[in-house]
């Protein structure tokens, strides 16, 4: 990728502070006290099957849910605080994309350098191009999200968080509903990015093949609570029968309750 | 008593909502074409219906007071009453209760499907507050439209008063007694309490929808039922709202 | 593109809408969205009737300007007139409230003065008395009825003159006498010549009666005075007073005539010069017929008579515009008492 200062480039890499991390809905507690910490430009994949809070977990660094309890910082910053959080330039690409579907693909890419006045006209022309560029959407620029298949909406989502040159990568579930093949390519769009620009990369998924892959450590995650955090390697390495369960491939981690069906 | 307790608090949060985008004021003069796309459809594409409804409307409120006035034969004052109840109350609750079905429920099923489908939240974690890129430009336009679509509902509902009471056989009223009858006891105070009354409702109709639909949780079949919510909501601030203003206005 | 023409749209519909409101508020009778430009008058008023703001100012029904606001100082109803620029109004003109349509709006009516000096800014114009609309109908209810009781006594002494079925008339009488006496009225005649010569040459009471057009004149005259009466309200009773004197004065002469014709038919001493009066007196009554002379021309000449109904007829017209019942009947009676 050529250095130039048209390029999206993160500005600097942020580190990620939880600690006991609770979140209620009513009576359900979703989340039951989470701790971690991720290094800047780190890729840390929290894995988990559905309905084990990850995604709860993800909005909570986004700054969409407010904890009911513990602390939630990425770089000293409390994003759980309106006035604060601005101060953090983090992106999340989400699990269907979220694309906004009255403006063109071109548009979605443009909204955040054009409200924030970023640069000029011709500049964010020129990233947004280059950011298109690089997920091989060039063709689509003038569609509009309803007319992109699933894996082109999911690269569109990670263009448009791309141009926005964060300090922060968020992922939610980046290879669920795609075929192997699209799931390895945007894998290893997520692993080029973090190596193009030593952005801090934080992905949730349930997604075996993915996290033992990309990620420089992994969590596992099961009915709100952090089971273990450890690189691939020792993950694989665990005792733990529940956490054996997980990197069993037999099981459908999507579909927990089939997880006998193999 | 649990349903007024809700649509206070429903009331009360789009009120909260208000301030939040009033607070987003600085931003307007960047968010002129945002301004101008809302004001093209709640304003432009408004004008057909509001046109042809508050025709119809002057018409049946001349039929009425036509067929009952002439019982006495003072059918003169039809013009002077269709000026004053399409001034006064008429056209600005039509134009108002036209918004919350045309562009209400739009506005509430466009916000909701962003709730659901997330775009909101993306909006929040690329520090673009919804309230200033999606409520505040319709705000802003409501209140440049609505005096407009009132005039031409008061408008167009004296004309088809006109037409009424001179083309109505029995009635048989001389359109020039008729627009006397405006002219000389409408004053244009009456028709600004009507544009005030307008520019009331248009703002709380766009409000509550805006409110709504960023309230939207859940599913795709919620999108359905905030636009009911909206419409209903709605409508309920019109006639609550209409009584209070009128008295204020007085 | 797209976005371009929408923008134009836009404009043009806020455009619109802005004519549109213009447009009302010039309109209405109290726009007043703008201001008029001009100076202010003032205008003390016994009674401002419904003028309001918002009414128009105007001369011989020009519009000069318009009422910017009414008010009470010291009792007295003030009235705020703005008036144009380019309008002079001379310092002794003098404003009244007029009707202005028949929905009861009012208007100011200025009537110039002669004076070369202008009022300027915040100066006071004299103003006329109010006419009280109320007053006048109840005026002309008034002049209904004395109309019909003058009518009431014209037809009566008609009727004393030509007779009806029950009661032989003047003229009737006179006729049966000359028939019956024919032998004392030639024995008369002779007598009655020289009497009768003068009566033709007008002189005498009954002569000057006959002959003299200057009381059909005065008729005529309380006529054309009636339909002045009718147009303007004032001074009417004194008018209609006349009328009925005159009329009075007629029946009354009337009446004297009779008394000298009896006296000259009883007397024996003139029986012998009347065939000369039969001859006269058919002279008289052809001319009645040719519709000669005061009573002829009261029975005979159609312009009193279409004078008298167009008065009516006015005061009637005038009625009906004002929907008041009453007075309509009086004169409709008065009408067909006397036609």
């Amino acid at each position: 990728m050529p250095e130039t200062d048209t390029s999206p480039a993160p500005r600097r890499a942020l580190g990620i502070s939880v600690e006991n991390l609770r979140k209620s809905f009513g009576s359900t507690e979703v989340l039951k006290g989470i701790s971690l910490e991720v290094k800047p430009g780190e890729i840390f994949v929290m894995m988990g099957p559905s309905g084990s809070g990850k995604s709860v977990f993800l909005k909570h660094l986004a700054g969409l849910e407010i904890p009911t309890e513990g602390k939630v910082r990425i770089d000293d910053i409390n994003v759980a605080d309106d006035r604060e959080r601005p101060k953090v330039r983090l992106a999340l690409v989400f699990q269907a994309g979220a694309l906004f579907n009255s403006l063109s693909v071109f548009d979605n890419l443009a909204l955040y350098p054009r409200e924030h006045r970023l640069y000029d006209r011709k500049t964010i022309k020129e990233k947004v191009e280059k950011a298109l560029a690089m997920l091989s959407l060039s063709d689509a620029a003038e569609k509009i999200p309803a007319e992109l298949s699933g894996g082109m909406k999911k690269r569109v989502a990670i263009a448009r968080a791309l141009v926005m040159e964060p300090d922060l990568l968020l992922y939610d579930e980046p290879t669920s509903e795609l075929d192997p093949i699209m799931a390895a390519t945007i894998s290893e769009i997520i692993a080029d990015l973090r190596e193009e620009f030593g952005v801090t990369s934080l992905v949730v998924s349930h997604d075996r093949d993915l996290a033992m892959t990309i990620g420089d450590r992994v969590g596992i995650m099961q009915e709100g609570e952090l089971l273990a955090i450890d690189t691939p390697a020792g993950i694989r390495q665990m005792d733990d029968p529940r956490i054996k369960e997980f990197l069993n491939p037999a099981i459908d981690l999507k579909n927990p309750r089939f997880k006998r069906s193999a | 008593m649990r349903i007024l307790h809700q649509y206070l608090s429903e009331f009360g949060q789009a009120f909260l909502l208000l301030v939040r985008s009033l607070r987003h004021l600085p931003s307007l003069p960047r968010q002129m074409g945002r301004v101008i796309e809302q004001c093209y459809l709640i304003g432009y594409t408004t004008f057909p219906i509001v046109a042809i409804l508050s025709f119809f409307i002057g018409s049946v409120l001349a039929l009425q007071t036509g067929y009952s006035l002439q019982t006495f034969g003072a059918v003169d004052f039809i013009g002077t009453i269709v000026g004053l109840s399409m001034a006064r109350e008429l056209g600005p609750v039509m134009a108002a209760i036209l918004l919350a079905g045309r562009v209400g429920s739009a506005i509430s099923a466009e916000l909701a499907s962003m709730k659901v489908y997330q775009e909101v939240d993306a909006l929040i974690t690329m520090n673009i507050p919804p309230e200033r890129m999606l409520v505040l430009p319709r705000l802003i336009a409501v209140l440049l439209m609505m005096p407009v679509l009132a005039i031409v509902a008061i408008i167009i509902g004296w004309l088809g008063g006109a037409v009424v009471a001179s083309q109505v056989s029995f009635i048989g009223l001389d359109p020039r007694i008729y627009f006397d009858g405006i002219t000389n006891f409408v004053a244009f105070k009456d028709v600004l309490d009507g544009l005030i009354k307008a520019q009331i409702f248009g703002f709380s109709v766009i409000l509550i929808s805006c409110h709504v639909g960023l309230q939207t949780r859940g599913g795709p079949r919620e999108i359905g039922n905030s636009v009911t919510r909206a419409v209903v909501l709605s409508l309920i601030a019109i006639l609550f709202l209409d009584y209070f203003i009128t008295q204020a206005l007085l | 593109m797209k976005e371009t023409l929408n923008t134009a749209r836009v404009g043009f519909f806020f455009l619109m809408g802005l004519v549109l409101i213009y447009i009302v508020a010039q309109s209405l009778s109290t726009g007043t969205l703008f201001r008029d430009r001009g100076y202010e008058l003032q205008a003390q008023f016994t009674n401002l009737q419904q003028v309001k703001e918002g009414d128009d100012v105007r001369v011989a029904g020009v519009k000069i300007g318009t009422v910017r606001g009414t008010a009470l100082e010291d009792g007295k109803a003030t009235a705020i007139l703005t008036i144009n620029d380019e309008v002079q109004v001379p310092i002794d003109s003098k404003a009244r409230v007029i009707l202005s349509g028949l929905l009861g709006t009012n208007q100011v009516d200025i009537q110039y003065g002669e004076s070369s000096e202008y009022l300027s800014d915040g100066d006071t114009i004299e103003t006329l008395p109010t006419t009280d609309l109320n007053e006048i109908f109840a005026k002309i209810g008034d002049v209904g009825d004395r109309l019909d009781g003058a009518f009431d006594q014209v037809t009566e002494a008609l009727r004393s003159i030509t007779g009806d079925e029950d009661e032989p008339g003047l003229f009737k009488n006179l006729n049966e006498l000359v028939v019956e006496n024919r032998e004392s009225i030639r024995t008369t005649t002779k007598n009655l010549e020289t009497i009768t010569d003068t009566i033709a040459r007008g002189e005498g009471t009954l002569g000057r009666l006959l002959q003299d057009d200057e009381v059909y004149q005065s008729i005529q005259r309380i006529t054309t005075d009636l339909e002045s009466v009718a147009t303007n309200a004032k001074g009417f009773s004194g008018e209609i007073q006349v009328l009925v004197e005159d009329v009075q004065g007629i029946v009354r002469k009337v009446e004297a005539g009779e008394g000298t014709l009896g006296r000259l038919l009883s007397d024996d001493s003139i029986a012998r010069e009347i065939e000369l009066v039969a001859k006269n007196l058919r002279e008289i009554s052809d001319r009645l017929n040719a519709g000669e002379g005061t009573l002829g021309k009261l029975l005979s000449d159609d312009a009193l008579y279409y004078e008298a109904t167009a008065v009516l007829r006015k005061a009637e017209a005038t009625l009906d515009g004002l929907g008041n019942q009453g007075p309509i009947t009086a004169v409709g009676i008065a009408a067909s008492a006397l036609f």
